[in-house]
């Protein structure tokens, strides 16, 4: 006992500076990259064979049972390849665990494959894996009952099966890649790789074991050769030999007989190395010249250069292969036949796309036809999909001889409806669309780039006779996978994304307005505002429309299938995009340039003309709330100077403040309300104008007489009326440049001016007001009144409301020019691109009056080019002798009208509503904080069918909904261990909602780690 | 009580007055390659504060010729510190028999040696003629202590065709001062410093220096700084600017290295922290001083996936923009940063924050965004996200991601260079121990480098293409690797200049 302090001190002083602990090594996942599966059975000579999937899972059917008699004598299994270690992961699905390959040993055991195996595949009849290594230039060959029977999983009591292939490697590296007549070896890295179907057999499920049984033929492409081939794989010799191979570039396709050419870019991968050892060299040329397939260029020099032809995928019954490069623009299709390549033909992708990562077929891998395992969804409608270089997935209809690109984005019309593929430049596309191919809607923010696909699977879940669960997935239907960790489902009949609101297979919840059009003040970043009150039907209003007085519709949706914002604001003089700024510079009237009436404001890091700011906007300069807005914070704190005013960044130090604020110049900037008229912009900078004080008028109801320019008291209505005569001066409509009347004030002193406006001679204006002073809402700018290095401002829409919709994006109608001097008007090409309504849009044509003045509807009206928005007038009931302004407004999603914009709004004007039903994408829930995919790769359709699909079925259907399995290559753990594999049931629980398991998901949990 | 002393005494900070070695490599945390190719200059952080000062040291490699071809075999896979091996000392590593492993006091000019304060990291490298001699003058970010420290490197002749190299950083700047006590510690004169008792808020140089940028067309060091902590609020890190400009003429006061800016917004909207977790350079060609729109530098954020291009602010008619002089030391140069182009890495939002580099291609059509993940960041990706940076209709560049590539654990930096197959884009592995090499046009991994545990710097030899050094944080050596095309030992290790260690040894 005496020695327990000493060893706790010495343990004590250990722990205290002990460097990094020891990390133990897990063998779990690192990086998986594919998953591919077999079914295994139990032979009645009690050896254990690979055999076709349709024995394990047949889809309509019921599943055979796993055991009898307490033996295995089935198993689903599936073989995933880990890329950083150049491993074979292999899963039990019947019981969704890892199997340990090495009990023996740490970790669960795994086999040695190559480096960088990136693709896999199993043939048909279940006999052979295959996976292709990318950065040691090779393949895998391994018999799967050999290698999972390492596993002790058909063990029962003492009894071991062997398997039916005998005992011997489970697994060899085919290090030699041949040519078909020279056997000449080639050293190209290997792309991917897909058995075919086995030759001469009609019916695989036929035969009995895989004993004796060679692997069918295989096709692979070869990145670094741009050339595909079909390939003869022998486990016995080690060896791949090319049979019949195409070199693939962006300038064609040139047939390479069997005899191949192609740059050398490992070394021998076999010499020196025993099977499984991973390699980190190079897969790159040898030659010394850069990767560049110099080669093919001079074996070819019509095909153009180097394209990575990567991308494969092979149609069921593997009559068809098509091939895709990552630099290429073209998918490239053969018929197989005979074991040869044949009848090549290029299919240029729209748009250009810059490359192709994957090809997927819209098939269902595991449906059974007579000839073989894999259906197309939709026999009439074939679907080739490739996962572009341009964020989208395309949409290629392989139905007829010739492929037609689909465009998913077009809108739809009447002859259109129930086609699910409209060919590319057949129809007017969507206005914020981008290509042609599908993109994953970012409804929340739509201003940032969506995430990338990375993958699609495709799973038929028709629903039986009676079904009634609306709300879930019924029909055939794409889940794509996104590199933000969701998983989207896309409805495969109109490649449509679905929505939360969809039900049943077409129909979707009629949106719903929530909160009707409410007026609410905006929150008050504006010092000294004018906040007139209105009676219910007074003021701007979203007027609904009646057709009989009785049912009215407040909105019309132009394009009523496509996304629809939740959230929307129609706000008076709304903040421009990304002109809430902080690096302001203010330049003093008549400082260098500036030549505007008050001076100007340059931020160098700014660029007013993509934020669509225009002549005409509104300059406000900020202010402060809290001491932290106030640069640097050690000299300036947020100070209220003037009552009622907008806090200021002054400086902290009394005696700087007062000296400030004694300064008459800047006592009158300070209690102004900051705000000056945009005279000219460029990228960066903008030149000002004194802003008038006045009452806001629309070209339909310029003012006439000085009563037009006095809606309330503030602005004189009861001036020099008893009893307080109202403020002292009232506003006047003033003739203030040649045929411009604008409702302004007169003044002599500051005081003569509303609370906030200062008492100004305006530069510009046309005798006699050249010489009159009138009230604006700040004076000219002196730098001197601005002690902060730089400050704070916005920018509005001038005399304007401005659409906001949480899904709408910006509008990018203004550029720098080249000299960055001025900003450029943008043709954005589609008339609904707007966000503003302006007091000055133009008056709604005839024609519109015509159908406008009549519409039943709101969806009946559509504005024509130039004349969105636009205005027109319509009798006032509540004020006769003053008809109502409209502005009639469309954008891509929605379509209103405003009323009473002849009615003075005051600045603080934010008409508020929302659709319970706007759009969000349907994705396949999370249950869970256990699911998180950060860098998610892979999606599958599995065999294997979801408990609750005996529950679907009836006395007439039997149900088989399959399993998706995404992989997901993030980190899920503190140690050095990465990627995951999950599962999706596409229609689980009571609910019916596409939903991850886990490993908590009651008697179904999964989650490989 | 015998415990608690146990405890404390076992790992007490600084164990001050014991000197660092002068001829080892420490906890390398920064390292930059002389023009010439003949030195390495590397920062030893000492962040386990086992002595009382970091160092920079030169590693001589010209050295490397002198390391036997064929030496023994090494006895042992781990090396003490505290064993009398030889200086001169090499062996054949006992697992990799491709690889030799050197004693580093054989390289290292422990006479030009110097100390410098704890946490030691980034370092950038300033080039000049004083006098018609040719100065390197070294730039370290030091978080301990907060400051720039610089130094001035001189390479000569010993007239027998040996090289000579000084590092000064005590006594006046400029010809005449006098000679330098060996190993010593840089003095104030040569730093920039954040003082005693500054508050948040003040110009002066902010804490936690993190990265560097040293932008040659404006003769400006540009900071990045991680968050802080002040009056127990987290205060944004930021970015701050530091004027270098005229260092040959830097006897006048007026040439002095100086702080010259101070930017605590540097993304837009402000984010829940303005800590910089990586300086990148602007696109290639770097643009002209003249245009002061251009960003200077971009800056990625630790807790965002937002990306700042920084500008500096100016006035175009004003006299004190940094654009329209020429470090005319009469007007003070106003070098603060602003953002400019605000744009997020938008592939994995919500996650994929703590972006560690941007690298444009040649033609600016893209650019590649290294996203980092580590034990702190476990929900982000560790990969290289390929953004489209083509204008829309706009002007503005699209950011729309094309491709994304899962790479190593923990990346921490990223760098393009062609060394003979091309650009190549290769990522410093700190958490996995590698270097990968990745194919920009394909986005497909064509190698990897085991490079000793935590690597945190590499650097592309000046003059030998494909030829890169390693600087190994954890295992405290220097790794010599080999990317020449058609090499035998392409993508690997030749040489370690260090014995191998145990961790943090």
């Amino acid at each position: 006992m005496k020695r327990l302090p000493l060893a706790l001190v010495c343990a004590a002083w250990v722990v205290a500076c002990s460097s990094t602990p020891t990390v133990i090594p897990t063998k779990n996942m690192d990086r998986p990259t594919d998953m591919s599966f077999v079914c295994l059975q139990l032979q009645e000579d009690g050896a254990v064979s690979g055999v076709p999937m349709s024995s394990c899972h047949v889809r309509g059917q019921q599943d055979p049972a796993t055991h009898v008699s307490g033996q295995r004598v089935l198993g689903t299994f599936a073989f995933i390849p880990n890329a950083t270690r150049g491993e074979m992961a292999v899963a039990d699905l019947d019981i969704g665990r890892l199997l340990d390959l090495a009990p023996a040993a740490p970790g669960y055991g795994m086999l040695p494959i190559g480096s960088d195996p990136e693709s896999i595949s199993a043939s048909n009849d279940g006999c052979w894996i295959a996976t292709a290594n990318r950065t040691s230039c090779d393949f895998s060959l391994i018999d799967p009952s050999r290698l999972v029977l390492l596993a002790g999983t058909f063990d029962h009591g003492s009894v071991s099966p062997a398997p039916a292939t005998g005992t011997g490697e489970s697994a060899r590296r085919i290090t030699t890649i041949q040519t078909g007549t020279t056997h000449t070896r080639l050293h190209s890295s290997t792309g991917e790789i897909a058995f075919l179907p086995p030759e001469g057999e009609t019916d695989p499920a036929g035969s009995t074991t895989c004993k004796g049984r060679p692997p069918s033929k295989a096709v692979a492409t070869f990145p670094g050769c741009d050339m595909v081939a079909v390939l003869d794989l022998s486990f016995e010799t080690r060896t791949a030999t090319i049979r019949s191979a195409y070199y693939v570039r962006s300038g064609g396709f040139q047939d390479a007989g069997d005899e191949p050419v192609c740059p050398v870019e490992c070394a021998s991968s076999d010499s020196g190395q025993t099977d499984g050892a991973s390699s980190s060299g190079s897969v790159e040329s040898r030659d010394g010249g850069s990767n560049d397939g110099g080669v093919i260029d001079a074996l070819a020099p019509q095909l153009g250069g180097a394209a990575r032809l990567q991308a494969l995928t092979v149609e069921p019954g593997g009559a068809r292969i098509h091939v895709a490069s990552l630099t290429d623009t073209a998918v490239t299709s053969f018929d197989l036949g005979a074991g040869r390549l044949a009848n090549p033909s290029r299919f240029e992708l729209s748009d250009k796309p810059a490359g192709v990562t994957r090809l997927r077929l819209g098939v269902d891998p595991y449906a059974t036809s007579p000839l073989h395992d894999g259906a197309f969804l939709d026999e009439n409608h074939k679907f080739l999909y490739a996962i572009a270089n341009d964020d989208s997935i395309r949409v290629v209809d392989i139905t007829g001889a010739a492929p037609i690109e689909c465009d998913v984005n077009v809108l739809p019309t009447p002859a259109s409806g129930g086609n699910p593929c409209v060919a590319v430049g057949t129809g007017r596309r969507r206005a914020f669309a981008r290509g042609p191919g599908l993109t994953v809607p970012t409804f929340a923010n739509p201003d940032l780039p969506p995430p990338l696909p990375r993958d699609i699977a495709f799973a038929n879940l028709t629903p039986s006779d009676g079904d009634t669960n609306v709300h879930s997935l019924s029909g055939q239907f794409g889940f794509l996978l996104a590199s933000n960790g969701q998983v989207y489902t896309v409805d495969t009949s109109t490649h449509s994304f679905r929505e939360v609101r969809d039900v049943g297979k077409d129909a979707a919840t009629a949106l719903l307005l929530s909160i009707v059009p409410q007026r609410t003040p905006v929150a008050a970043d504006q010092a000294f505002a004018s906040t007139p009150s209105f009676g219910a039907l007074q003021g701007p209003l979203i007027k609904p429309v009646s057709s009989d007085g009785v049912a009215a519709s407040w909105f019309g949706f132009p394009d009523p299938s496509a996304m629809i914002s939740r959230l929307w604001d129609v706000v008076w003089e709304g903040v421009l995009p990304q002109t809430y700024r902080e690096s302001g510079m203010v330049r003093s009237q008549g400082s260098g340039v500036v030549t505007s009436s008050a001076g100007g404001l340059s931020d160098s890091g700014a660029d007013f003309c993509s934020s669509g700011v225009r002549p005409g906007d509104v300059l406000m300069f900020a202010g402060c709330i809290t001491d932290s807005d106030c640069q640097p914070d050690n000299e300036f704190s947020c100070q209220v100077p003037v009552s009622n005013a907008r806090g200021l960044c002054l400086p902290k130090d009394n005696a700087k403040k007062e000296a400030l604020t004694a300064r008459p110049e800047c006592a009158r900037f300070m209690g102004s309300r900051l705000r000056y008229e945009i005279a000219k912009v460029d990228s960066t900078s903008l030149a000002l104008n004194l802003k008038l004080d006045e009452v806001p008028k629309t070209t339909l109801n310029p003012c006439q007489t000085n009563k037009d320019c006095q809606p309330d008291a503030d602005h004189g209505l009861l001036a020099g009326a008893a009893p307080d005569g109202g403020i002292a001066g009232a506003f006047e409509c003033l003739e203030i440049r040649p045929q411009e009347r604008r409702c302004v004030e007169r003044c002599d002193q500051d005081s003569n001016c509303r609370p906030g406006n200062v008492c100004q001679l305006v530069p510009g204006l046309s005798p006699p007001y050249d010489s009159q002073q009138l009230c604006v809402e700040a004076p000219p700018l002196d730098t001197s009144c601005f002690p902060q290095p730089m400050t704070r401002y916005s920018v509005r829409a001038g005399n304007s409301y401005v659409v906001f919709g949480s899904s709408v994006p910006r509008v990018r109608d203004r550029r720098a020019s080249a000299d960055k001097s001025t900003c450029d008007v943008v043709d954005v090409g589609n008339s609904e691109i707007v966000n503003r309504i302006s007091l000055s849009a133009p008056r709604c044509p005839d024609a519109f009056f015509v159908s406008g003045l009549n519409v039943t509807e709101l969806s009946a009206f559509s504005l024509p080019p130039g004349g969105n928005p636009c205005l027109y007038t319509e009798p006032n009931p509540l004020d006769p002798k003053h008809p109502a302004v409209l502005a009639f407004f469309e954008n891509p999603q929605i379509r209103f009208a405003l009323t009473n914009l002849d009615q003075y709004a005051g600045d603080l004007l934010t008409l508020h509503f929302e659709f319970q039903y706007g759009f969000v994408p349907l994705t396949v829930a999370v249950p869970n904080y256990e699911i998180l995919l950060t860098m998610p790769t892979r999606i599958l359709s599995g065999p294997a069918m979801t408990p609750e699909s005996p529950v679907r079925s009836n006395s007439s259907t039997t149900i088989s909904y399959p399993y998706l399995y995404v992989i997901d290559q993030g980190r899920t753990a503190l140690t050095l261990t990465r990627g995951q594999v999950l599962r999706i049931n596409p229609r689980a629980g009571s609910s019916e909602i596409p939903t991850f398991d886990t490993a908590m998901s009651g008697s179904t949990p999964f989650q490989l780690q | 009580m015998l415990l608690v002393v146990a405890v404390g005494g076992g790992c007490s900070f600084g164990e001050s007055g014991i000197a660092p070695p002068t001829n080892r490599v420490f906890l390398p945390a920064g390292m930059l390659a002389d023009p010439a190719g003949n030195f390495l200059y590397v920062v030893n952080s000492n962040s386990d504060l086992r002595f009382n000062a970091g160092t920079v040291v030169a590693v001589d490699l010209s050295k490397i010729k002198s390391v036997p071809a064929n030496p023994d075999r090494c006895t042992k896979t781990r090396f003490s510190r505290t064993e009398g091996v030889p200086g001169d000392y090499c062996c054949r590593d006992m697992v990799d028999s491709n690889l030799i492993n050197c004693n580093d006091p054989q390289f290292i000019r422990d006479d030009a040696t110097i100390e410098i304060g704890s946490f030691g990291g980034a370092a950038a490298m300033q080039t000049f003629q004083r006098d018609g001699v040719d100065i390197r003058r070294l730039f370290v970010a030091v978080r301990a202590e907060p400051s720039i420290t610089y130094a001035d490197v001189t390479v000569g002749d010993d007239g027998t065709g040996s090289q000579t190299v000084s590092i000064r950083c005590t006594g006046p700047h400029g010809p005449g001062a006098p000679e330098q006590p060996r190993n010593a510690f840089c003095e104030d004169n040569w730093r920039v410093r954040r003082p005693g008792g500054a508050t948040p808020g003040e110009r002066v140089l902010p804490e936690e220096p993190h990265a560097l940028w040293f932008d040659q067309t404006s003769q400006s060091l540009v900071v990045g700084h991680l968050t802080v902590a002040a009056n127990a609020q987290l205060l944004g890190g930021g970015l701050s600017t530091i004027d270098v400009c005229h260092p040959e003429l830097e006897t006048d006061d007026a040439y002095r290295v100086r702080f010259a800016g101070l930017s605590r917004k540097a993304f837009l909207p402000e984010s829940q922290s303005q800590s910089v977790a990586g300086l990148s350079a602007p696109m290639t060609p770097a643009a002209p001083f003249t245009d002061a729109l251009a960003p200077r530098v971009f800056a990625t954020a630790r807790y965002t996936a937002a990306i700042s291009g920084m500008v500096f602010r100016t006035v175009p008619d004003d006299p004190s923009n940094p654009g329209n002089n020429d470090c005319d030391p009469a007007r003070a140069r106003d070098l603060t940063l602003v953002p400019g182009e605000h744009f997020f890495s938008p592939a994995f939002l919500p996650n994929g924050s703590d972006v560690r580099s941007i690298v444009f291609s040649s033609d600016g059509s893209r650019a590649f965004v290294l996203h980092r993940n580590d034990a702190d960041t476990a929900a982000n990706p560790a990969a290289i996200a390929v953004l489209d940076r083509r204008p829309l209709p706009d002007g503005t560049p699209s950011n729309q991601p094309v491709a994304v590539l899962q790479v190593c654990n923990g990346p921490s930096a990223l760098q393009m260079r062609d060394v003979g197959r091309g650009e190549r884009l290769f990522v410093t592995c700190y958490d996995d121990g590698s270097i990968f090499v990745v194919d920009p046009a394909a986005l497909v991994i064509t190698g990897s480098v085991d490079a000793g545990v935590g690597p945190v710097a590499l650097t592309f030899s000046p003059t030998e293409q494909g030829i890169a050094y390693v600087a190994s944080f954890v295992n405290s050596h220097l790794s010599v690797i080999d990317l020449r095309p058609g090499s035998l030992t392409e993508n690997r290790v030749l040489l370690r200049i260090g014995l191998p260690h145990g961790y943090g040894e």
